[in-house]
């Protein structure tokens, strides 16, 4: 092929090519907006899954992602979880040191999008010692933290960053020095079988005790299967949940236990 | 067949694929069409016999029909050649042909200078090849404590942005390597020193792509690029490979493939610029 072919091809894939993308990039039509797909350089988080397509959402040209981007949004629920890692937090020079180990007035600090392999719950993308990084002294306030694994603060289910309302913090630190449970011991253990006295237990029941009425006509494996339950064996017999009818098509309420409120 | 048709040099091979029952395919159909020849220029048959029009050095774009008329004019060496016509002042694969135009041919195959380093680059660069194809994407770092940590090199943008424009800069040292045959400039190291200037520079260019990328392929434009670009890694480095076979034995089917490699090692070089432009454009677009 002569030398002026191949540089007019080369050309002509460059400018075919840069055509395309370039009206992907820019270009406002529907056709253009599903073409800018080629640009993800990832999949969103779940969260953005819909407007993952909707780039000026989250992306102004040359200026990355504004976190007006995110406020925009999200802001109004920070604002309601009370946010206790909230900028203005960050905003107090005594603080602002932290900023260093991670620069949490950026959302995209912890929240980076398009890389679905960092993902981990809540959008987070960041490892899960994470706090570790500012609280990394947390023993020496809360002696009862020093075992715990720096891995386990939000995924053992105490903390948020965010949002820590359910934590009653006053309620724990009045309490922080004292053993996990009263001595005596002022509520029962949360064991239903001893907490049940066996003089109330109800014998077990089989197919011969069953007292559904004569109309029903259960078929014998019906009535097996609930003799081998753990209702049966439990003793709850068919009219501790069923009521029958009588013949006029009227609800028997002589078997009713009490009724409810 | 010849008493119909006149002198058919290629008559042979016809016969012998015709006895074997060999299929046409669609693009020996084509080359038929084109040049009267289901094979590419000199796959099979001697140089003298190529059509005037036929290329005979490749690099300085120099025809047998060129190196004919020099030979009438009584440049009839090997080296008067070359100073007459530039044929084989590039790559030097087409001295034997020069050797076989001018009636000097020996049996001796022509030695293909620094071929045992342009065997090692070749080697180092299929196995990074098959490393980075092979070996799953590494894993994101599993803590956020600790001051520096090796993965930041594919995690950290600032990294990222470093051994992406090294990997850039690196490619764009490599194909300086093309202009070797257009510009004088180049010329004052022989072109079989460009060669292993280039496979280098090509192997540390792929270093750094499997850095910037932390062995990961990528999604969509990025993932394109980065097949294209590997893929025209290993057609270079197999046409490395096969300019040293081409060292050790005078098999044309050596050439064929070798060309072939070196063509494909082209073509995907064409739409490389304009997927690298944006991706560098998009990164700091969005």
């Amino acid at each position: 092929m002569p030398n002026k072919t191949l540089w007019l091809t080369a050309l002509l894939i460059t400018l075919l090519v840069g055509g395309y993308l370039t009206y992907a990039l820019v270009a406002d039509t529907p056709i253009a907006m599903n073409a800018r797909a080629v640009f993800l350089p990832g999949n969103t988080t779940r969260g953005h899954y819909q407007i993952e397509l909707a780039c000026s959402a989250c992306h102004k040209p040359f200026q990355g992602t504004p976190q007006k981007a995110c406020v925009n949004c999200h802001g109004a629920a920070l604002k309601q979880a009370e946010d206790v890692h909230a900028n203005h937090k960050f905003n107090d020079p005594r603080n602002a040191a932290m900023l260093l180990h991670i620069n949490v007035l950026q959302c995209v600090t912890c929240h980076r999008e398009h890389k679905p392999e960092l993902v981990r719950g809540m959008g987070v993308t960041v490892p899960d010692d994470f706090c570790f990084s500012c609280h990394a002294d947390i023993a020496k306030e809360r002696p009862s933290h020093k075992d715990f694994d720096q891995k386990t603060c939000a995924s053992a289910g105490c903390h948020n960053y965010h949002d820590e309302k359910a934590l009653y913090e006053d309620f724990l630190s009045a309490h922080l020095h004292e053993p996990d449970i009263k001595q005596p011991a002022l509520l029962a253990q949360h064991n239903l079988s001893e907490q049940h006295i066996a003089a109330d237990r109800k014998n077990p029941l089989n197919e011969s005790l069953q007292d559904a009425p004569a109309l029903a006509q259960l078929p014998p494996a019906q009535l097996n299967a609930w003799a081998v339950s753990a209702h049966g064996q439990g003793g709850i017999n068919c009219s501790d949940c069923h009521q029958a009818k009588l013949a006029g098509g009227q609800t028997d309420r002589s078997l009713e236990k009490s009724a409810r409120p | 067949m010849g008493s119909r048709i006149g002198e058919w040099p290629e008559a042979w091979r016809i016969r012998e694929a015709v006895l074997e029952g060999h299929r046409l395919l669609p693009w020996q159909a084509r080359s038929f069409l084109v040049s009267g020849s289901p094979w590419p220029e000199g796959s099979g048959t001697s140089v003298t016999n190529w059509p005037k029009q036929a290329l005979v050095c490749n690099c300085m774009g120099v025809t047998r029909g060129l190196l004919e008329l020099a030979i009438e004019q009584g440049y009839n060496s090997v080296d008067a050649l070359k100073e007459q016509t530039k044929a084989g002042t590039g790559c030097g694969s087409c001295l034997p042909l020069l050797a076989i135009l001018t009636g000097n041919a020996t049996n001796t195959i022509p030695v293909v200078e620094g071929a045992s380093k342009l065997t090692k680059t070749s080697a180092i660069a299929m196995l990074l090849l098959l490393l980075s194809v092979s070996v799953p994407a590494l894993a994101p770092l599993d803590t956020a404590l600790g001051d520096w940590n090796i993965a930041n090199l594919w995690l950290n943008s600032g990294w990222q942005q470093f051994s992406g424009y090294c990997a850039f800069a690196l490619s764009g040292i490599a194909m300086i390597m093309s202009l070797r045959k257009h510009w004088n400039f180049f010329s004052h190291f022989s072109y079989p020193t460009w060669r292993i200037i280039h496979t280098i520079v090509g192997v540390l260019a792929l270093l750094f792509i499997m850095v910037h990328t932390g062995l990961a392929f990528g999604y969509n434009l990025d993932r394109i690029l980065l097949i294209d670009f590997f893929l025209l890694s290993l057609l270079g480095a197999i046409s490395g490979s096969l300019v040293v076979l081409e060292g050790r034995s005078n098999n044309p089917i050596i050439r064929y493939f070798r060309n072939m490699a070196f063509w494909g090692h082209v073509l995907l070089l064409w739409p490389l610029p304009v997927l690298l432009a944006f991706h560098i454009l998009t990164s700091y677009y969005f």
